[in-house]
């Protein structure tokens, strides 16, 4: 069973390939063999080439935590068939959840790099959303006193 | 002694404040919003009220209804935590004048050192030296430029209301300063209800070192030495320690002596803390001066062998302190790292989620304030300090060593934290050397986390938990439905909610 994980905007190929048993498929396509074994109590053992080591996970619907060797990391599970599209370097979403306070341009405006274009409020802080390249609004997504969550569409700039 | 005690805070500091009440023998009492009824400082207290919903506004910040559960219960005094209501003096006055004792400074102790314009009034009249700044509670945003063209770049904009880094900006460039005001302003605004801003002049590569200061009942003012508390981001301390490796039995004897002047020039009673900067010159300025306990009072609790909270009650009380302020001697390092939900691989942004797995790190030496606990949502509702993890040892080098294990043992899954952050700060030779200053983590650590790739046991131990069911997933508050992975096999989830 092929399973896609994402970390970081990337996504790595696992193969499950039976119970405790995972290859973790590298992009030259070479496999490396991971045996992990669950423990009572809801740890893990993973065991490659030789060492043993402990480790923790917990899964809360589509997203699954690691701890390992010292190390957090936080996966995604990538349904579908194809890789996540990266988005497009123009696309602008919220930091985090919060509430869009200001919106200081209209579609169509020019903009410079680094130009602010929107405020997001939350946790009493007051975020820049800033034009990440020159060129014009071509989209405004969201509007003053939208509530927004994490990585939710703002706004896109385009190639003037 | 009193006979009943409420805590109007919540999280860590209402915990440790609880806790020192029950060791004390005194009733406790600790107040909720909904969204904590089963928050971990609710189980610490004899009794528990729920003053309102879930925003700080309507909860912890209701004077009338934080009054209303001390005169219900019976309570004699109420002990603020630190945020929240604590360095309110109009607070303070209401619980004088509904006759419950304040635990900590007279009303207009607070009222002066809470605004940073009159502090600096005040120290500048006492002879402490101050940091150059600019401070007048009226000029509208083109007298503070021109005040900053004045003064020289970089100039700070700080909130004159309130702390923790909000409303504070760095401004380099003349052309960023009117958009910079504006936002602090708004950030104050929210934060403090204040949006009355001032300047100061922005040192080069400061240290910030505080300094501990006590009034007891009988009127003596002294001071238990100094913490540094350099590493910060967003102008928020992450890593706090005492003593300060820059600060020399000399330098130590001078800033406490400063320190207690400057309590004393406002009649001050109970904790408080008296913050300078340190410049690269070795000259110290005033910044401010907390009227409160500190978050990282803890370093000084481990050094000095004494517990700030049980002094501060004692003091309210009009009883004696237990400990010789005379015979206070340091001993050994203590070092506190903050567990904050955040990311800092991603700009420091705020994280949320609900915790799925906790272990609290144990070991000789080691002090943990926490206020998670397995199943807890963490959102944007209140400060995102989780717990702080304090580790003392015997040298600033054993502290260190013993600080980062305690971080590797640290579990928290579920909503991100910066704990491996904060084992890889330890770790550097900055940090070891004690090379500090508080842009330490832009020049050691600017691109943390950027191109992190997770090993293959890592992946595989994710592939391996997205398909075996974990029988303790709770399902989401509300969501009422259940999922396939709920009925399969002979796993079932512990509740519902």
């Amino acid at each position: 069973m092929d399973i896609r994980l994402g970390f970081d905007g990337q996504v790595h190929l696992t193969r499950r390939k039976g119970p405790g048993v995972v290859d973790v498929v590298a992009e030259d396509g070479t496999e490396y063999r991971v045996e992990v074994q669950r423990l009572p109590g809801g740890a893990f053992t993973t065991q490659a080439g030789g060492a043993l080591h402990p480790a923790e996970g917990a899964r809360d619907g589509e997203t699954i935590w690691v701890r390992y060797r010292g190390r957090t990391y936080r996966f995604t599970l990538e349904r579908g068939r194809r890789s996540r599209r990266a988005r497009p370097a123009g696309d602008l979403s919220s930091p985090m959840p919060g509430q869009v306070q200001k919106v200081l341009v209209a579609e169509g405006d020019t903009v410079e790099i680094d130009q602010p274009l929107l405020v997001v409020e939350a946790m009493k802080m007051q975020l820049e959303i800033r034009a990440p390249r020159t060129g014009t609004v071509s989209r405004l997504l969201a509007r003053e006193g939208d509530q927004v969550e994490a990585g939710a569409p703002l706004a896109e700039v385009r190639e003037p | 002694m009193f006979t009943k005690v409420l805590v109007a805070n919540r999280g860590e500091i209402a915990v440790r404040v609880l806790r020192t009440l029950e060791e004390m023998g005194v009733a406790s009492v600790a107040v909720v919003s909904e969204a904590d009824r089963d928050a971990p400082h609710a189980f610490a207290a004899g009794e528990v009220y729920c003053i309102g919903p879930a925003p700080a506004v309507e909860s912890y910040l209701k004077t009338e209804a934080i009054l209303e559960a001390a005169r219900t219960s019976g309570c004699d005094a109420i002990h603020p935590g630190y945020g929240f209501l604590s360095e309110n003096a109009a607070f303070a006055e209401a619980c004088e004048a509904a006759g419950i004792t304040f635990i900590g400074p007279p009303p207009e102790a607070i009222r002066i050192m809470g605004s940073k314009t009159r502090s600096r009034e005040a120290m500048a009249a006492a002879g402490v030296p101050v940091v150059p700044g600019f401070q007048e509670p009226g000029a509208g945003d083109r007298a503070l430029q021109a005040a900053a063209e004045e003064m020289g770049w970089p100039v700070l904009i700080k909130a004159s209301a309130g702390g923790g880094g909000k409303g504070m900006r760095v401004v380099h460039r003349p052309q960023d300063f009117a958009s910079a005001v504006r936002l602090a302003r708004d950030e104050a605004r929210a934060a403090f209800g204040d949006d009355t801003v001032y300047l100061e002049r922005y040192l080069e590569r400061p240290r910030h070192i505080e300094v501990q200061v006590f009034g007891d009942a009988a009127g003596n003012l002294f001071h238990l030495g100094e913490r540094e508390c350099s590493v910060q981001r967003r102008h928020q301390k992450i890593l706090e320690e005492s003593p300060s490796p820059a600060v020399d039995a000399g330098l130590r004897e001078r800033m406490g002596r400063t320190a207690v002047e400057a309590a004393r020039a406002v009649d001050y009673r109970n904790a408080g803390t008296v913050e300078f900067l340190l410049d690269t010159e070795g000259e110290f300025h005033f910044l401010e001066m907390n009227t409160r306990l500190q978050v990282e009072h803890p370093v000084t609790e481990m050094v000095y062998g004494v517990d700030l909270v049980a002094a501060q009650v004692l003091t309210a009380a009009g009883e004696p302190l237990p400990f010789d302020p005379g015979a206070l001697r340091p001993r050994g390092h203590a070092i506190e790292a903050r567990v904050y939900a955040e990311d800092p691989g991603a700009g420091f942004l705020p994280q949320t989620g609900r915790v799925l797995r906790l272990r609290h790190p144990a070991r000789p030496g080691l002090r943990v304030d926490s206020g998670l606990a397995v199943g807890r949502e963490v959102g944007t509702q209140y400060d995102p300090l989780l717990a702080k993890i304090i580790a003392w040892g015997e040298s600033r080098d054993v502290a260190t060593r013993k600080l980062r294990a305690a971080l590797g043992d640290t579990l928290i899954l579920g909503v991100g934290t910066n704990v491996d952050f904060l084992q890889d700060v330890l770790a550097l030779p900055a940090w070891n050397e004690g090379r500090l200053h508080t842009g330490f983590l832009e020049e050691h650590l600017p691109a943390w986390g950027a191109g992190q790739v997770p090993p293959p046991e890592a992946l595989a131990l994710a592939a391996e938990a997205s398909v075996a069911v974990d029988p303790r997933v709770l399902p989401r508050n509300g969501t009422g439905a259940s999922t396939p992975w709920t009925r399969i096999g002979d796993w079932t989830p512990l509740g519902r909610r």
